[in-house]
């Protein structure tokens, strides 16, 4: 055995190959590592991120593992050496052992490779002055160690063992394609698996790597924990790689035990066996043999030689086999991402060709690579080339057929997008196939990329001529280059990107929009570079026996003359023009430049500018805004008729005008100030920054009038995808119009550390900030104002702002549209254009006033919209009530294209995105209706955040954000009851949970928090929630009442901070109550709650008596995630005992208390005794997860008899 | 009709292959005799366009084979030493494929011709059995087949007869001496009958180079009456080999023969044996430089 041990060894060492294998694992990690940054808190180099380094090169090294492991028995039957080999006076063990540990000596040498390497490079990382990179710890080895082990070693041995175990067995090399596909495929999966709450508990056994159970053990943990806790085998991860280390073991053995040398040897393969018993007849005569090589002749040699190679493709059984694998995960795929908040849309052929495609596609380039590397080798793997290369075919016949075979291959593999999507659509019951949308994406977007890879892979697999390298030079330019064009360039340029196009989407209301214009150029260039690639190809093409590289470059030299120079010639000019077309167009047209460059200009402007931050500006007190949308020409004309006014104690004399709007060409045409036209003596054309001189200063309190016009035009095609003007499906805000303020951009303390500016603990000033109190969170450029709007269109679209509709016309073949605010708003207002239907509706206030609801929505889309009507009217009712009445005569949603997803409240107008809910399938919905959920929070931001306006300073953002999710939770309480906003909650709780990780500041409290959604949303909503539970949600909103009361519309002159919405709410509370109102603001308090144990006993009248103990640990956190204190003192809990789960009316499981309290728990273990009628199931202690508790699974136990 | 001239070829390891190589091949069969690895299969594969030299031309009526190889390739019939099938596909199948590229265009003459062929191999029952389930001399017979499609006027054979039994072989032979009328056919061996029985000329290649050309028969009499023969015991061949040109020891019904070139008649024991073009090559590859 030490012998075969040291033969492999031997031999592996020998070849270059294993060097290069090594050199790879080595720089892979070291280049990942140098590039790796941490836009967070945590450490760039934190025993976590080197455990996602080392993890991910389990998943890159696979193809290593194969190689070195797959191979070490096949040898022997590659090269016919079994025979021989079988027949020396070794057991078939030792053999096997010899074979197996010689390989994997060699592979463990590639994993300590990838550790230096990684060490290496956060070293590097550490060394260079890069704050924008993140911080970095000190080294500590066992960071590396322990995923070395666990990772790195474990997956090898798995991989090897299997990859050992079926080339052992089956002696094909498609097989070990297969196995790694499939676990790839399992890699995908389980990362799906743990995207769901209902399914993340499978994904940890499906992942053969640990990396998946690797981030399923650290979803809930904090920035500290990630940053000093090391890779432990315990829990789940340890459950995964113990599973997988037994699977790797159990396949192991079975290949030493089962392997036999007369098995080995033994073919399985079957004769075809087709004799034709028939005898020769000879035919009337043998005719005279003509030989032709004319033109005619070549065009048939060509198409018959494409066709045979196209039939040895797709005539394989791994062909089928990748063909079904790749339908099974984009189906799969599909069905888990075609759904938002775990609603399913409704397969939509815009969703199947992208979803579908997604997957797909990765399955398509695989088998193009591999199918361009089987084109380029096959001849010359099975030895025909010695005398098929002697047959009179020219090279470029022989060349393009494999080439038209392949594109042959990618046009079915296109169409197969198709059939896939619309069997999808079939077995969900859809029927709207949209085939002109199928046909043009499969064929604008799919197709060249499919064909660029043809192109590429084979002139790639010709240049290389060695399969194995040539299939990982091909994943390493797919891998590495986006990863380089990131990492490094921090480019977005298509130009650069291998395979880029400008960015696109899809929309039922925008359709394929302007962008296929640009793809098309964009991909024409990427097609014409890998044309010049396979042209160059041509001439290395391997013909007979070639010797040496010299030998190579002299034939290459010999070819590369007439037909194919002058093909080259053609492509080269061709891929210039395109190319200089595609610059001119996104570079000289519009703008592009890489992430650096946007850093370095908001850097500098905050250098320049700063000096005017918190300095007295002009704010608005009247606008009368016109604005002209040009759908067609996507571009706006806007003039604003402004009052402005000087709210501030000193004149003001200069007059700065920032344009923010997202189109990069928007001018400001003309500024007429009191009836001056004024010119800048500041013009700051990169920042869009532009100052003016005021001919006489404006007084405190004095006002003027100020008119503005602007205009913004797009240019060709652009890699932005300029959604602020759509053809059909505008939607953009007051930025048309520019601010009158400069303000800060830049928020991450590693990139203004890198610019030499002053590092900020916070964002937003404190709330004791009087200038700060005085300008609220939106819009500091006015106060309360008056609002009216005239907006024009192209005649056939509605165009919409906030307001009342007062007048409607059409002019000069265009439809105009003027509105009127009733009510002063904060100034924050959009503008919305596209063909719209509109569905109306009404709801009657307390009062009697009547208000219109207006939906304006795609015409495809009118699935849904009774939800939003309903969410709009609950919404309106509850606010009402509760609040205030709701001020305007108008409410309406306003459907935009689907290239986000959001939706935003804007005085009595709601933009929603088209994937927010109108295209949802709720009759297959088992969680909460969403379209009703975020209508309800956008019209509560009418009140909370339109009524009553944050204040810019830390924290005020809950006064809009967690009031708003407060409002629309007591809808949904109402609408749903307790039990239908289970899973609402339990979606909050873990958004929570897993966000705090991401934290790139320390954890704010709900008081202090500034950028963290998951906090204001969430966080927010679960504290809320519980604090409605304990005192009665009346008292809550008494408080809220309140506090609407005392800050609304400005009328204190200052606007509200999170400390007084606390005050309010802690003001009503009760005394006993009030540390919830204190856990919840201002600390971070995580639960610890379980059931210990629960007996129960049958008493003698049928009662049954049930004893239990519950612990109870409530545990503050510092803001780094690291536990603070434990509180000693007693809270209160939800108790509970459940008998069977029973189905309520509306189809919904849900509990069943037998007995159920809230109970004042002390700090650690506390025993109840209850007797009840029924026998009770479970014991359980917050059992509806109301508090926040990282392990919400112990909350409920059995109970034992 | 193929002239090569001044031919030279180094591999990358040190190897030379071809060696100042020079050789007039007319209409007819041309025997090239070497032992292995002397560079025949290298000589082969660069007439079959399959390989570049160094140096040197090789003409074929007219056509340049390095600068037109597409030419060649239309009148070229080539059987290499080692060569691979596609597996899965049936003979009938792919000589049709090889056919066509050969130029034959029309489907019916194809048919037909390649039924023919295949009966001229004796392959016609085994037609449509995939080629991947051909035995080794069933292999060899369809190399032959494709060898000699579209009759082509330059037929390069690389060790043609290995692996076929003795029937097959003299088939062979019939067809390829057939073939050899009206084309310049190259048999490349190192199994001397072979050459006897085909060749009207040619050349023993050793060290990459030409030793020696001419006609079989002239040049098997130009060793008559100077090749001995003695039956000797076993431990003596050390002593025979110092003494004399040794030609070959060899085994006749369990003795040890020795042959020996000498121009006088040696020591005791040696008898003139009737010479064959065998010794002649054995002469020729021993002593390269007399002659």
């Amino acid at each position: 055995m030490k012998e075969i041990f040291l033969f492999e060894l031997k031999y592996r060492l020998r070849r270059p190959v294993t060097y290069i294998y090594i050199f790879l694992m080595f720089i892979i990690p070291l280049l990942l590592s140098v590039f790796a940054d941490s836009a967070t808190a945590q450490y760039t180099n934190s025993p976590n991120a080197i455990v996602g380094i080392l993890g991910g090169m389990s998943v890159i090294s696979l193809f290593f593992y194969a190689a070195i492991m797959g191979v070490a028995v096949y040898r022997d039957e590659e090269h016919k050496t079994a025979q021989t080999y079988f027949t020396f006076p070794i057991t078939e063990k030792n053999y096997i052992l010899g074979r197996f540990f010689g390989s994997f000596t060699i592979v463990t040498v590639m994993n300590i490779a990838a550790v230096i390497g990684a060490m290496i490079g956060f070293g590097i990382g550490a060394f260079l002055d890069r704050p924008d990179y993140g911080t970095y710890t000190s080294f500590n080895f066992t960071s590396y160690a322990l995923p070395f082990i666990y990772l790195l070693t474990f997956n090898s041995f798995f991989i090897g063992s299997l990859f050992f175990c079926v080339m052992t067995f089956f002696k094909r090399m498609s097989i070990l394609y297969l196995g790694g596909i499939v676990i790839l495929i399992l890699t995908s999966v389980s990362g799906q698996l743990l995207a769901n709450l209902d399914t993340e508990w499978l994904s940890v056994y499906v992942d053969p790597f640990g990396e998946t159970a690797h981030s399923f053990i650290t979803k809930y943990w904090t920035v500290n924990e990630l940053n000093t806790t090391q890779l432990a085998l315990s829990g789940k991860f340890a459950l995964n790689r113990l599973l997988w280390l037994g699977v790797s073991f159990l396949i192991f053995f079975f290949t030493l035990f089962k392997f036999s040398y007369k098995g080995f040897l033994m073919s399985s393969k079957k004769k075809s066996a087709k004799e034709s018993k028939e005898a020769y007849v000879p035919a009337a005569f043998v005719p005279k043999v003509v030989q032709q090589f004319n033109s005619k002749a070549r065009r048939e040699n060509l198409l018959s030689l494409s066709k045979i190679e196209f039939l040895s493709i797709v005539k394989e059984n791994a062909f089928a086999i990748l063909i079904v694998l790749g339908i099974m995960v984009a189906a799969f795929a599909t069905y888990q991402s075609n759904q938002t908040f775990g609603t399913p849309s409704l397969p939509l052929t815009r969703y199947m060709v992208t979803q579908i495609s997604g997957g797909i596609s990765l399955f398509s380039i695989i088998i193009l690579v591999i199918y361009a590397g089987e084109a380029v080798h096959r001849t010359r793997q099975n030895k025909t080339f010695e005398f098929y290369d002697a047959l009179p075919v020219s090279n470029s016949t022989l060349y393009l057929s494999k080439i038209i075979a392949l594109i042959g291959v990618a046009v079915v593999l296109t169409l197969l997008n198709v059939v896939v999507g619309i069997l999808y659509q079939t077995f969900n019951g859809y029927f709207n196939y949209e085939l002109g949308m199928y046909l043009t994406y499969n064929f604008t977007t799919i197709f060249p990329s499919f064909l660029m890879t043809v192109l590429l892979a084979f002139f790639i697999h010709v240049l290389v001529n060695n399969k194995f390298l040539g299939h990982f030079m091909v994943i390493l330019l797919y891998v590495g280059l986006p990863i380089l064009s990131v990492l490094v360039l921090k480019t977005s340029n298509p130009l650069i990107i291998l395979g880029g196009t400008p960015g696109s989407f899809l929309s039922d209301l925008n359709g394929f929009g302007h962008y296929l214009y640009g793809q098309f150029w964009l991909n024409l260039y990427w097609i014409l570079l890998t044309c010049i690639l396979a042209t160059i190809g041509i001439v290395f093409w391997n013909r007979g026996f070639i010797a040496s590289g010299k030998e190579r470059l002299t034939i290459a030299k010999q070819r590369f003359s007439g037909k194919t120079l002058g093909m080259m010639l053609f492509f080269i000019v061709a891929f210039v023009s395109v190319g200089a077309y595609s610059y001119y167009n996104l570079k000289v047209l519009n703008q592009l430049e890489n992430s650096n460059y946007s850093e370095k200009l908001n850097a500098d402007a905050e250098k320049k500018y700063s000096k005017y931050i918190d300095k007295p500006h002009v704010q608005v007190i009247d606008l009368k805004a016109f604005v002209d949308i040009f759908p067609e020409d996507r571009r706006v004309a806007a003039k604003g008729e402004f009052k402005v006014v000087n709210n501030f104690e000193v004149p003001i004399d200069t007059l700065l005008l920032n344009v923010g709007f997202p189109i990069a060409d928007t001018e400001i045409t003309k500024v007429i100030y009191n009836g001056t036209e004024l010119k800048p003596f500041l013009a700051d054309d990169a920042y869009r920054m532009f100052i003016y001189q005021l001919p006489t200063s404006l007084q405190p309190e004095e006002t003027a009038s100020l008119v503005i016009e602007t205009k913004a035009t797009t240019h060709g095609f652009s890699s932005d995808t300029e959604t602020a003007i759509l053809t059909n499906g505008t939607f953009f805000r007051d930025a048309i119009f520019p601010s009158f303020h400069y303000e800060r951009v830049l928020f991450d303390n590693g990139v203004r550390k890198k610019y030499g500016l002053e590092e900020l603990d916070y964002l937003f000033p404190p709330r004791t900030d009087s200038t700060a109190l005085k300008k609220n969170l939106f819009n500091e450029d006015g106060d309360y104002l008056h609002f009216e709007a005239t907006v024009s269109t192209s005649k056939g679209q509605t165009a919409i702002a906030p307001g009342t509709l007062i007048k409607k016309w059409e002019e000069n073949d265009r439809s105009y549209f003027q509105y009127k605010l009733e009510e002063k708003t904060d100034y924050f207002f959009s503008f919305v254009s596209a063909d719209y239907a509109i569905k109306k509706d009404s709801w009657t206030a307390p009062s009697g006033k009547k208000v219109a609801i207006e939906i304006y929505h795609s015409p495809k889309h009118d699935r849904n919209l009774d939800y939003f009507i309903k969410g709009i009217k609950i919404a309106l009712d509850y606010n009402s009530k509760n609040f205030l009445e709701y001020p305007h005569a108008v409410i309406r949603v306003i459907e935009f294209p689907a290239y986000a997803n959001f939706a935003q409240s804007f005085a009595t107008t709601i933009p929603y995105s088209e994937d927010f809910g109108f295209v949802a399938d709720f009759s297959k919905a088992d969680s909460y209706n969403y379209a009703f959920r975020i209508t309800s929070h956008e019209v509560a931001h009418q009140w909370w955040g339109h009524i009553v306006t944050p204040s810019k300073t830390s924290g005020a953002n809950i006064i809009s954000e967690t009031l708003a999710e407060y409002a629309s939770l007591m809808t949904m309480k109402q609408e749903y009851g307790e039990n239908g906003i289970k899973s609402f909650l339990k979606s909050s709780l873990d958004t929570y949970l897993s966000g705090r990780k991401f934290s790139f500041k320390p954890e704010r409290s709900l008081m202090d928090v500034e950028t963290g959604q998951y906090i204001w949303y969430e966080k927010g909503s679960m504290i809320m929630y519980d604090l409605q539970d304990a005192m009665g949600e009346d008292v809550v909103n008494r408080g809220l009442k309140n506090f609407l009361e005392e800050f609304k519309y400005n009328r204190k002159g200052f606007y509200p901070t999170s400390e007084d919405l606390y005050n309010a709410i802690y003001a009503v509370t009760p005394d006993s109550l009030k540390y919830k109102v204190d856990d919840g603001f201002k600390k971070i308090v995580l639960y610890e709650n379980r059931v210990m144990d629960a007996k129960t006993k049958a008493l003698d009248n049928g009662t049954w008596e049930t004893t239990f103990t519950v612990n109870s640990k409530k545990i503050y956190y510092d803001n780094k995630g690291k536990e603070d204190t434990v509180d000693d003192k007693e809270n209160l809990v939800d108790v509970g005992l459940f008998g069977e789960d029973v189905v309520n009316d509306d189809g919904v499981t849900i509990k069943n208390p037998l007995y159920f309290k809230l109970k004042w728990l002390k700090s650690g273990d506390n025993t109840f005794t209850i007797i009840t009628d029924k026998k009770p199931l479970k014991a359980g202690i917050d059992p509806y997860n109301k508090l926040i508790d990282r392990n919400s699974d112990d909350n409920l136990k059995s109970v034992e008899e | 009709m193929l002239s090569i001239q001044n031919l030279n070829k180094t591999y990358p390891n040190g190897t030379k292959a071809l060696n100042n190589v020079n050789l007039e091949i007319d209409k007819g069969m041309f025997g090239l005799l070497g032992p292995n690895g002397a560079g025949k299969s290298t000589l082969m594969r660069t007439i079959a366009t399959l390989q570049i030299a160094d140096s040197g031309t090789i003409d074929f009526n007219g056509i340049d084979v390095f600068n037109q190889p597409e030419e060649l390739r239309k009148v070229l019939g080539y059987l290499p030493q080692d060569f691979g099938v596609y597996p899965k596909v049936s003979a009938e199948m792919m000589l049709n494929h090889i056919a066509k590229i050969k130029g034959i265009h029309s489907v019916n003459d194809r048919k037909a011709y390649v039924a023919d062929l295949l009966n001229q191999v004796n392959l016609y029952q085994f037609r449509k059995r995939n080629l991947g389930d051909y035995s080794g001399g069933m292999r060899q017979r369809f190399g032959i087949a494709q060898a000699l499609i579209g009759n082509p006027k330059l037929i390069i054979v690389d060790e043609p007869t290995a692996g076929l039994d003795p029937l097959e072989r003299n088939r062979f032979h019939n067809l390829l001496s057939e073939l050899g009328e009206d084309a310049v056919v190259i048999l490349s061996t190192h199994i001397v009958d072979d050459v006897v029985n085909l060749c009207t000329n040619m050349a023993v290649f050793n060290d990459g180079g030409v030793v020696v050309q001419g006609h079989p028969q002239e040049l098997t009499n130009s060793l008559n009456n100077r090749i001995f023969r003695k039956r000797i015991e076993k431990d003596d061949i050390e002593r025979y080999q110092a003494e004399y040109t040794v030609l070959s020891t060899y085994l006749r019904s369990g003795n040890m023969n020795v042959n020996v070139f000498s121009d006088t008649h040696p020591e005791e024991g040696f008898e003139v044996v009737n010479n064959t073009l065998e010794d002649f090559y054995f002469y020729s590859i021993n002593q390269p430089q007399t002659v």
